[in-house]
């Protein structure tokens, strides 16, 4: 008896499938770029151990320099200066890092060398805007937020408030806030910005404005 | 053979499929394979990205809290054989100042706090685009935070027989500044050409969604062409007196040849220009690069301390402690020689933001909507790199 020769049946399905694999397979898949072998320090930039490095050391320097006066003072940023070729040994590693004293309105730009861990020189800058400092943004948003007016204000949007912080320069040297440490903090909530309350806090003057919208 | 009802059926399919997709991945222009010699954080690109390998880039890029996306080494190569001819040390933006016009308030939008680049998704890079991650030791982004595309940027040439279509890589983050987000833009064209843009987006200003105001891109370019020292600072201007028929363009050394500023005259056409004094092109013309700015008007701002916008360019020789350009006034103050040495160019890149209804409204309570991206920028094109029409015939 001779039995049927069978054809393989392509099942609806599994041409469905098929196709549908096809398809995906043209979906912008997220194209991330494969990783590269890491170094261990990079030329461009300074590792977490060198900032924290650079900072004592040029909070040492301004201190010998007689620049720490009473009053506060915050570190604000570490940057590595890029040694070209041939300008520097290529063993050195330089900071330039950056305080600002309230006493004064001064940025204390200080030049560290890594490699010797030595300060090498400070310059100070009156009323260079200079960045806020975690510290300082947490100062801001503590004082807000004692703030009786505010926490009224604000208490519907606890749970999912988020704020944020602007620093600000005075627009004259009559503006009683020339020389002070200024931040716009703004509100986020859900997926925009509270237009009220208008809030600036005075971190010199440790003052807390709220401004009526417009009063810009 | 398919049944009828098969044939339905993959039909059915494909047309249900391909709008899902809306990218046809060969239409992509082509991203050059990177050596396996590439450092961290290194992207190299050829052009044409499809067919025979003309010229190329090799560019560096970091980000960093208070810097955005940044680029710190871009090398160019003018055909497949020659060596790369550095053109950039260090590129980025300085500072972003926003004033507002009633005198209050006045944002540093860059470094006024950590405002990082946030993560960027394959909808933000289209189709086309692709997502890196920042993979330094120290500075690891757990998300993808900038986007490299390769497209197509238009007809390049054409003349009446033939035509040729450019290309170019961006590469691009967004940097966080509170209501506002900015785009920072590098862009690397086949025809040795670098481009600087910055764009604004985002929310307007609580308190203030109606108040104009100035995004001043504040640039800091060391241009290190063929390497350093021995580039010369020069500045560009046309010159078409009132009743003459006739023009003339010179170039004189920027500021008398010492540190200083210059200002973009619009009748002049005004071009800072960047000049290597040792390395010429096979027609011996030194090689050079013009900073051309792209501007709707000019800002000034007379805050206390804000000297800094009082000047379009300036121009310095190259400090390494000299990155701030809210300090560029005190840096130019000792006048050293911007001639045969190592320069850096300082560029301003004004927006007017003078707000209408497309930037959203308050209509049902709450705002709603975002302000459409305002571009401000400038680009860096080369004068005699190559001896002829590049990527020509």
């Amino acid at each position: 008896m001779l039995h049927a020769v069978r054809r393989p049946r392509i099942s609806l399905a599994a041409v469905s499938i098929g196709l549908l694999l096809i398809g995906f397979s043209h979906l912008p898949a997220q194209q991330v770029e494969p990783s590269r072998q890491e170094v261990q320090r990079p030329q461009d930039a300074l590792t977490p151990a060198e900032r924290e490095l650079a900072g004592r050391i040029a909070l040492e320097f301004v201190r010998e320099n007689q620049l720490l006066t009473v009053g506060q003072v915050f570190l604000v940023d570490v940057e590595l200066v890029r040694a070209k070729e041939g300008t520097l040994d290529p063993a050195a590693r330089q900071a330039l890092v950056t305080h600002y004293r309230y006493d004064g309105d001064l940025a204390l730009l200080t030049l560290v060398d890594l490699a010797r861990e030595v300060g090498v020189s400070v310059d100070t800058v009156r009323h260079l805007a200079v960045p806020l400092s975690e510290t300082e943004f947490e100062n801001a948003r503590r004082l807000a937020l004692a703030d009786d007016r505010l926490a009224r204000i604000l208490a519907p949007y606890e749970s999912e408030l988020r704020v944020e912080a602007l620093l600000t320069q005075a627009q004259s040297t009559d503006d009683p806030w020339y020389g002070h440490r200024v931040v716009r903090l703004l509100f986020h909530v859900g997926t925009g910005y509270l237009d009220e309350p208008v809030v600036y806090v005075d971190l010199t003057a440790e003052d807390v404005i709220i401004e009526e919208p417009g009063a810009l | 053979m398919l049944s009828r009802r098969l044939l339905l059926s993959v039909s059915a399919l494909i047309l249900v499929t391909l709008p899902m997709t809306g990218c046809i991945r060969q239409c992509c222009a082509r991203v050059t394979p990177q050596p396996a010699t590439a450092a961290v954080n290194e992207i190299y690109q050829e052009f044409p990205s499809r067919g025979t390998a003309e010229t190329a880039w090799r560019v560096r890029w970091a980000q960093e809290s208070r810097r955005g996306l940044y680029i710190t080494g871009a090398w160019f190569r003018r055909t497949p054989t020659e060596s790369w001819i550095r053109i950039l040390w260090d590129a980025r933006l300085s500072e972003l100042f926003v004033p507002y016009h009633s005198g209050s308030p006045r944002f540093y939008d860059l470094s006024g706090f950590n405002f990082g680049l946030i993560p960027v998704s394959q909808a933000d890079a289209g189709c086309c685009g692709r997502l890196l991650r920042d993979l330094r030791p120290g500075h690891t982004t757990a998300s993808p935070v900038v986007v490299k595309e390769v497209r197509d940027r238009g007809i390049l040439w054409k003349d009446d027989a033939a035509g040729r279509r450019g290309e170019e890589m961006l590469l691009w983050g967004v940097l966080d500044a509170g209501n506002y987000n900015y785009i920072m833009q590098y862009g690397f064209r086949d025809d040795g050409t670098i481009t600087f843009r910055l764009g604004g987006t985002g929310e307007n200003l609580p308190g203030a969604r109606t108040e104009a105001h100035m995004h001043h891109g504040l640039w800091r370019v060391d241009i290190d062409l063929a390497g350093f020292p021995n580039d010369s600072a020069v500045l560009v201007s046309h010159n078409e007196p009132v009743g003459s028929p006739s023009a003339t363009d010179v170039a004189v050394p920027f500021n008398g040849g010492v540190e200083g500023f210059a200002d973009w005259e619009d009748l002049e056409f005004t071009e800072l220009r960047v000049v290597d004094t040792r390395v010429r092109n096979a027609i011996e013309h030194k090689i050079s690069y013009d900073f051309m700015p792209l501007r709707r008007g000019t800002a000034r701002h007379y805050g206390p301390g804000e000297d800094f916008t009082h000047h379009d360019f300036w121009v310095t020789r190259y400090r390494g402690t000299e990155l701030m350009y809210k300090d560029i006034t005190t840096y130019v103050a000792n006048q050293e020689s911007v001639l045969d040495t190592d320069v850096v160019v300082w560029v301003s890149t004004p927006v007017h933001h003078l707000p209408r209804d497309e930037d959203g409204n308050a209509m049902s309570g709450s705002w709603n909507g975002v302000a459409l991206l305002m571009w401000g920028g400038f680009d860096l094109r080369p004068r005699n790199l190559f001896a002829d029409t590049p990527l020509h015939p």
